[in-house]
């Protein structure tokens, strides 16, 4: 996992959370309820985070129960007021599942979310949200432009999973008069020359999450290529820009565990859960070196501040 | 440090407008499966967020992050695939026309078309390393020469060309004693599919390529055979051709692990000598070298990696000459030489200003020749190197690039050979350098062990001593030659105009050159090492001092002028008098897929042509290129027409080698 590692602080809490466990076991029905598939440090970090926020809010540790999935099925806790579900397969069971607080889903990205809530309809039952993982596609063209004023051709490697985004894209490049250069991977054939052709016509990759196009194995060649052609690959992880993207746009978990409680909180406090949405918060990884061999004079904390501005005056 | 450079980003970008008449189609097509949903779509599984939180390999480790052109220890000529097929140049000796500094030949009358830096092509090609691949294709046979290794790749399989101009002893040891000819070839992913050309034309032209590409993600392979072949240059002696296999193949082993194998084999069938000379006679000489090898890269983390290579080298020289004075006198220059070779290197970056390159390398070469040493012993070279070089940015306007190359050469003893390179960034796009570097050319295993004797009766009765006419016989003892290089260089960047400057004010100090000398007896060679080398003051060290200019302009869209100049007093003129030379080439796409390209060359009269001590002319030459591209499906091409030397004929390495003018027809197809 890539979260800034785990800081000792995260650490203990893992500990502390899983010592709990026993005791809440039986307890049935706490306020709060967060649930995940599996306890990795990015969600660790994010319930962290969601839980000092509401005990900040006035709301103490002991109302908030964090559970695997595994765990919440053997144990009678329901959330009484509200369901965190951090991850796509736990928000897919929380959408199944007949509790009757309202659930926020975090870790997910939009387009799974809307696929979960179109196989879910869940009517009469409680209300469903979320805060996206993905971040949205013009912060993200905004990014390039502002990282990389001269290049207003972007290209995009679409699969399955990325090209229901078409769509969205076109509309908000056209709104910045910027273009689009996109290639579709289809799964049973080489991507080698359609990544050619693609890059011969863009100024910048725009990598959007995809399992068919970015993968273990074909992200060396995809790098690589877009190295040789001279071409910048802009990321949604952090983990491409230490692999070789030029800089990549997301949320931490921290910045998702606090957009979460403040959610949570309104609903504590009686009023209604919010509609999904994008996160606020998010940072900007640069691959400094990439950055200097390109000769951009980019850096993360400046290009944040300055997409930030660009967000508040709009 | 890592080699790989690029220019400027924003140099080889596609403008706006190009690419979206080029992608007219692909753009379309996007579009409407945009507007489509996927068939299959609702059978997918959610993204998990696992896709953005999971780590991925990293790629671009630190000895892949390319090294920009104004922070290089050096000046450095980039010689792209775009460029190279604009020239319409038939091999990379041809190609090094365009940069300045070069002198170049197409004649195969010494072995095969070569290239010097700064020293006439008279005084041989060997004072410049010439690698493919990481690999030294420096010929080591006779005096050492660039002309069999800038034959040993087909022209289509290279990427770039690195040209650095200056010492490289530095990163690369002894022989990149002035300058370095790095061939990259391209990745076996981008040549994936089947190429095919046919070239015909006049003096004989008939160039042929088959490449075959395949394979995955993990593993990937390329096979290419290619063929250049003409009548070559009028009065020379005959039909020279080249056939070449290259094999290359690449392994994703692990995440981390990289292998790539690579073999091949170079056969160069000339036609030399002069009819009717006894002893230079018409014959065919044949070059035949091949090779294997196979490197592995390992990525530590994000900024540690290592490399390995092993390389084996064969070359096989055979030339018979014939000799109609002494029928019975076998003249022969063959033989054969080998070379293995065994390199680790380990690249650090400690954080983002420094970053650091330092490894080891054995090196073995072996010649054995009966008739060029008179013994069918093995005659063995052994080099032994430790290298490190450090690119360390002071402050973020000041990179200093330092390191250093120690050698043990088990003939010619040890040598160092550092270099320091200051390049300051006055403001963004304007660079000034500045650097002193040293370098060592050991000398040759026949400068250093010729003993090259004819023995026959018909010669005892022509009244040579005991019948041994005895032709090159060394001494032994040779000092290497030492060269200390000082440069100033300027690199501007002027985006307002779209133009990129680079200069080079160079002046290097040769000492201890060797030159070949004859004993008393009037006609028996050796080789001494002399201070210097300067033909009227031979005691003083031999200075070559000049300038040299490289522009990339841009002046309109798809349209680009590259100029090259070089003025330089190299010393060996009697009395001194500087030369210069020139190369200007004009690149425009004048209609959707239709490229036009003009060259133009010029160098000034020398004293001596390499092949015959006679004072050579001025020579200018005009070449023509214009090409259409192909396409038709899946399926693209390109025709071109090329006109070379479109001005009268003139000549090449030899006062009777005439380069006549000559037009040949490309077709290219790939799939």
């Amino acid at each position: 996992m890539l979260w800034h590692g785990l800081s000792f602080r995260l650490a203990c809490l893992c500990l502390w959370l899983g010592c709990g466990l026993p005791l809440w076991a039986h307890a049935g029905q706490v306020p709060v309820l967060i649930v995940s598939a599996e306890r990795n440090a990015a969600f660790a970090e994010a319930a962290e985070v969601f839980i000092d926020e509401l005990e900040r809010g006035g709301v103490p540790r002991g109302n908030v129960q964090y559970l695997t999935l595994a765990e919440a099925r053997n144990s009678a806790a329901r959330g009484g007021q509200l369901v965190l579900a951090l991850g796509v397969e736990a928000t897919t069971e929380m959408a199944r599942n007949e509790t009757r607080a309202p659930v926020l889903s975090a870790f997910v990205p939009s387009q799974s979310f809307d696929l979960i809530v179109r196989s879910n309809p869940r009517k009469g039952v409680s209300p469903l949200s979320a805060i996206y993982l993905n971040q949205p596609v013009g912060r993200q063209l905004d990014l390039i432009q502002l990282a990389l004023p001269q290049r207003a051709q972007v290209g995009v490697l679409l699969g399955s999973y990325s090209i229901a985004q078409v769509p969205l894209l076109e509309d908000e490049r056209r709104k910045r008069s910027m273009g689009l250069t996109q290639v579709q991977i289809d799964g049973n054939e080489s991507m080698f020359s359609k990544l050619q052709t693609l890059l011969d016509g863009s100024q910048v990759l725009l990598a959007l999450p995809d399992p068919q196009v970015y993968n273990s194995r074909s992200l060396q060649n995809i790098l690589l290529s877009t190295l040789r052609a001279g071409v910048p690959v802009v990321s949604f992880s952090p983990a491409y820009v230490k692999a070789g993207a030029l800089v990549a746009i997301y949320s931490t978990p921290a910045q998702v565990g606090l957009q979460s409680a403040q959610l949570a909180r309104a609903v504590l406090q009686g009023k209604e859960l919010a509609p999904p949405q994008y996160p606020r918060e998010f940072w900007i990884d640069v691959n400094a070196s990439l950055a200097r061999s390109m000769n951009l004079d980019i850096d993360a904390q400046t290009l944040t501040e300055r997409l930030k501005r660009l967000e508040l005056r709009k | 440090m890592p080699k790989k450079m690029r220019p400027n980003g924003e140099v080889h970008m596609p403008n706006l407008e190009s690419s979206l008449l080029r992608l007219a189609g692909p753009l379309a097509a996007g579009v409407l499966l945009g507007l489509l949903p996927p068939a299959h779509a609702q059978d997918l599984a959610p993204l998990s967020e696992s896709e953005f939180l999971n780590d991925v390999p990293i790629v671009l480790s630190v000895s892949r992050m390319p090294q920009r052109l104004d922070e290089t220890p050096g000046s450095v000529t980039l010689l792209d695939r775009a460029m190279i097929r604009a020239t319409g140049a038939r091999d990379v000796a041809d190609l090094l026309r365009f940069v300045p500094g070069f002198e170049v030949s197409s004649s195969f009358e010494s072995n095969a078309p070569q290239a010097s830096y700064h020293v006439s092509l008279k005084d041989y090609s060997n004072r410049v390393q010439v690698m493919v691949d990481g690999r030294s294709v420096y010929s080591p046979f006779l005096l050492g020469s660039t002309g069999p290794g800038l034959q040993a790749v087909a022209l289509d399989d290279i990427e770039r060309i690195e040209v650095i101009r200056g010492t490289n002893a530095a990163a690369y040891g002894a022989r990149a004693f002035l300058g370095m000819i790095n061939i990259v070839t391209r990745d076996t992913i981008d040549t994936m599919g089947t190429t095919a050309h046919l070239a015909l034309g006049d003096s004989g032209i008939q160039d042929t390529l088959v490449r075959v590409g395949w394979g995955d993600d993990r593993a990937r392979f390329r096979l290419t055979a290619d063929q250049r072949a003409d009548s070559g240059l009028e009065g020379a002696g005959g039909r020279d051709r080249v056939n070449r296999f290259n094999f290359r193949g690449t392994v994703q082993a692990t995440d981390r692990d990289r292998l790539d194998v690579r073999a091949g084999q170079s056969l160069i069938v000339a036609g030399v000598g002069v009819e009717g000379s006894s002893g230079n006679g018409l014959r065919n000489r044949s070059i035949d070298t091949s090779f294997f090898q196979v490197d592995w890269g390992r990525i530590l983390n994000m900024n540690e990696d290592l490399a390995f290579q092993y390389s084996h080298m064969n070359e096989s020289v055979q030339d018979q000459v014939p000799n109609t004075t002494f029928t019975d006198v076998l003249m022969s220059r063959s033989g054969h030489a080998s070379s293995d070779m065994l390199m680790a290197q380990h690249t650090v970056r400690l954080n983002p200003g420094l970053r650091w390159i330092w490894g080891a390398e054995l090196r073995q070469e072996r010649i054995v020749s009966r008739i060029l040493y008179d013994t069918d012993a093995a005659l063995e070279t052994n080099f032994y190197r430790v290298f490190f070089n450090a690119e360390w940015h002071i402050v973020p306007s000041l990179v200093l690039n330092a390191g250093s190359m120690l050698e043990r050469n088990s003939v010619s003893g040890d040598t160092a050979s550092p270099r320091t390179m200051l390049n300051w960034h006055l403001v963004p796009g304007q660079t000034l350098r500045y650097g002193v570097s040293k370098a060592y050319r050991p000398p040759s295993t026949f400068e250093n062990f010729s003993n090259l004797v004819y023995r026959s009766a018909s010669l005892a009765a022509a009244g040579i001593p005991g019948g041994e006419y005895v032709d090159f016989h060394s001494h032994g003892g040779l000092a290497p030659e030492s060269v200390v290089s000082r440069e100033i260089g300027y690199l501007g960047s002027f985006d307002s105009v779209r133009m990129d400057l680079d200069v080079r004010l160079f002046d290097e100090t040769i000492t201890n050159i060797i030159e070949e000398k004859k004993e008393a007896n009037g006609y028996t060679k050796y080789f001494a090492n002399i201070p210097g080398g300067n033909k009227s003051e031979l005691n003083v060290p031999l200075n070559i001092h000049g300038a040299e200019f490289q522009l990339k302009w841009r002046p309109w869209q798809d349209g680009q002028w590259t100029a090259g100049y070089l003025w330089i007093d190299n010393g060996r003129l009697y009395p001194r008098k500087p030369s210069t030379s020139f190369s200007l080439m004009f690149t425009q796409r004048v209609a959707p897929g239709i490229h036009l390209s003009l060259m133009r060359s010029h160098t000034d009269a020398v004293p001596e042509m390499p092949n015959e001590g006679v004072p050579g002319p001025a020579v200018d030459r005009t070449d023509l290129r214009l090409a259409k591209d192909l396409r038709w499906g899946s399926r693209k091409g390109e025709v071109s027409l090329v006109l070379q030397n479109l001005g009268p004929s003139y000549p090449d390495y030899d006062p009777n080698f005439r380069f006549v003018r000559q037009a040949y027809v490309m077709l290219r197809l790939e799939h």
